[in-house]
């Protein structure tokens, strides 16, 4: 091969691989986004039978909780926290992933969030309806949990205590919900349009016509919605790093062994983005395959969503170093307990291991290209990971708790059929949520993908003079 | 409806040059009340379009303060003035356990005005619009570029003539409001 011919080869093989498969126009992009909503499939139709289905656990589960109490939880002394709180920080970290992906990634100008943004935003919305839903329920009497949560005046003349970290967790949570809606929402509003102008049927065009508000795609209100999108943006981005550090306050503004430690918000935050990638690619896998986005999430994606999960898991990786090596370090002889004996070797150290087998262990085979880019591998990865990511809130939570300082409170924890019931129940509900989403709205942001297709044919015709 | 009342032109583009080509043209002939629609943002059109600058950052920054003085003064009148709470006898004014829901609260009125503010420049929610009697510019939210001019009704067909004649591959006319 001749030098030049050679430099060309070699720069071909270390191209990345586009982010637009092909060369549509827009009327193929919009054709091929909006076939998952004109055109249905039967393997959805099954999916959300059994998700629904699945829902009804959920609803058996919390009707029992509020009958008869949550006695009917496995939750004891001294392990008062368990299920009900890990599903909570499991959930909340998997909604981590939407805002990071559309709101720090617009910032950074990442251009490959563009395919999977509205995905991850979704996530995170229902991310945090099945969140929200456990510290509420863990009240007891979610009828009079308005009160203790919300400041509104009342007859009796108190307020919540503002000094607590339960209290910054109703704000951080609600904040952080509403203003995912509403960038959620902002985002999908150009696209609601769209539909409602490719729409051929009298109903659709009204029911998109009046959740698009009357979008025409103006000049004169673009420029204000990309301002008010980025300005959204911006604050979403300290908003996402200040709830998980929050909720990392539940636990670190305590006493306890395992709980107390400095480092927690930044390894929470980690934990959090790295857990909540991992869901993105749990769903995007299938979800592409099934409606046929595989030109507009390609294996790019894929591959960065496995970078940032790579990096992500190095961080987590530290902070359970970090953990030991204080507990080690401060000589405290409550800390070297819990970590030197009752982690690695107590009740539940096969969840312990599990956790460093599915966080520390596996994300390390993203250093290979093979693996980042094996499509199979990646989902089994992402599941692996959310399982760690779930057992490391276990870890934390009951872990700490089982074991207290006087041997005489000792204690062991179990599950019951209700915990099982309610966790499984908001699985299922989740997915049936996620799956109207895919069927009703675009799944895709439209907008934005077509924008991003005209930079990118913009700039290969100003770099090489062809397409 | 008065006679006076402007009538909207509208003309399909084949690409953002020749839009924009149209634009200036038009503004150099005296017309101001003109507009673009596209599927998604076009750059330059706001220098084009001699737009003002935004002020949704000057909305967001005011709702920003007002959640945060608001949320500087519940804490301090519900635990410190109504209902005392003393916590291992800290100080009671700004203590640090004050600023997550500070921030929060400054984070969520700034985005909540983020959005109503939009709305409220966009005088939205407004499912019906004359414009969406033409069906050929249902186009604009899908794959093409249109631009519209307000014009006198006796100019009408002036305007009309003036868009073809600058390229434009479609020319209609808005029905009026009824």
């Amino acid at each position: 091969m001749t030098p030049p011919a050679q430099a060309a080869a070699e720069r071909e093989a270390l191209a990345p691989m586009p982010l637009i498969a092909g060369h549509p126009t827009d009327a193929q992009l919009n054709t091929e986004l909006l076939a998952p909503i004109f055109s249905p499939d039967q393997t959805w139709k099954i999916l959300v039978g059994m998700a629904a289905m699945g829902t009804g656990m959920l609803a058996i589960g919390l009707t029992v909780t509020i009958a008869r109490g949550i006695g009917m939880w496995g939750n004891n002394q001294p392990v008062g926290w368990a299920y009900d709180i890990i599903n909570f920080v499991w959930w909340i970290g998997i909604g981590h992933a939407g805002t990071l992906i559309s709101a720090i990634l617009l910032l950074f100008q990442q251009k490959w969030r563009t395919s999977i943004n509205r995905f991850a935003e979704a996530m995170t919305i229902f991310a945090v309806m099945q969140a929200a839903m456990f510290p509420l329920v863990h009240t007891g009497r979610p009828w009079f949990a308005i009160y203790w949560l919300f400041p509104y005046p009342n007859t009796m003349g108190i307020w919540p205590n503002f000094k607590s970290p339960l209290i910054w967790d109703v704000f951080a949570v609600s904040t952080y919900f509403t203003i995912s809606l509403l960038f959620w929402y902002l985002g999908l509003i150009p696209d609601l349009a769209t539909l409602r102008d490719t729409a051929t049927k009298k109903t659709q065009r009204i029911a998109y016509g009046i959740f698009a508000l009357g979008w025409k795609g103006s000049s004169r209100h673009w420029q204000h919605y990309r301002v008010g999108y980025l300005i959204l943006a911006g604050i979403s981005t300290p908003l996402v790093l200040s709830v998980h550090s929050i909720v990392s306050f539940d636990f670190a503004v305590s006493q306890l062994p395992g709980w107390h430690t400095t480092i927690f918000p930044p390894y929470f935050v980690a934990g959090a983005v790295f857990g909540g990638f991992a869901m993105v690619l749990t769903l995007i896998i299938p979800a592409r395959a099934v409606f046929r986005f595989q030109n507009v999430v390609t294996g790019r994606h894929l591959e960065n969503m496995a970078k940032v999960m790579l990096v992500t898991s190095m961080i987590v990786s530290y902070g359970y170093l970090m953990e030991n090596f204080m507990a080690w370090y401060s000589g405290n002889p409550y800390e070297a307990f819990l970590f030197f004996k009752t982690r690695p070797f107590g009740h539940y150290a096969g969840i312990y291991w599990m956790m460093l087998f599915c966080n520390v262990v596996v994300p390390q085979t993203f250093w290979w290209k093979k693996a980042r880019t094996s499509v199979a591998w990646l989902w089994i990865a992402s599941i692996l990971v959310g399982i760690g990511m779930w057992a490391e809130r276990f870890v934390i939570i009951v872990i700490s708790l089982y074991r207290d300082f006087l041997p005489s409170s000792w204690g062991i924890y179990a599950p019951t059929w209700v915990d099982w019931f309610i966790f499984l129940g908001t699985i299922c509900f989740f997915s049936l949520l996620f799956l109207l989403f895919l069927r009703f709205v675009p799944a895709v942001a439209i907008a934005e993908v077509k924008e991003l297709n005209h930079e990118i044919q913009h700039e290969k015709a100003h770099a090489g003079g062809h397409p | 409806m008065s006679a006076a009342t402007p009538r909207v032109v509208l003309g399909k583009y084949p690409s953002v040059d020749a839009l924009y080509g149209a634009a200036r043209a038009l503004q150099a002939a005296g017309h101001s009340a003109l507009d673009f629609y596209s599927p998604y943002p076009l750059p330059g059109s706001d220098e084009v379009l001699r737009l003002k600058k935004s002020p949704v950052p000057f909305i967001a920054g005011t709702a920003a303060c007002i959640g945060v003085v608001s949320g500087v003064l519940l804490q301090w009148w519900t635990n410190d003035v109504d209902y005392p709470i003393n916590v291992a006898n800290r100080s009671v004014v700004p203590t640090p356990t004050w600023m997550p829901v500070t921030f929060e609260l400054g984070v969520l009125l700034a985005g909540v005005s983020i959005f109503f503010g939009l709305m409220a420049i966009f005088r939205f929610p407004r499912p019906y619009d004359p414009l969406f009697e033409v069906e050929p510019f249902r186009s604009a939210t899908i794959d093409a570029l249109w631009l519209s001019v307000a014009v006198k009704p006796d100019q009408v067909s002036t305007v009309s003539e003036e868009l073809r004649r600058l390229g434009a591959a479609e020319v209609e006319l808005v029905p009026e409001e009824a």
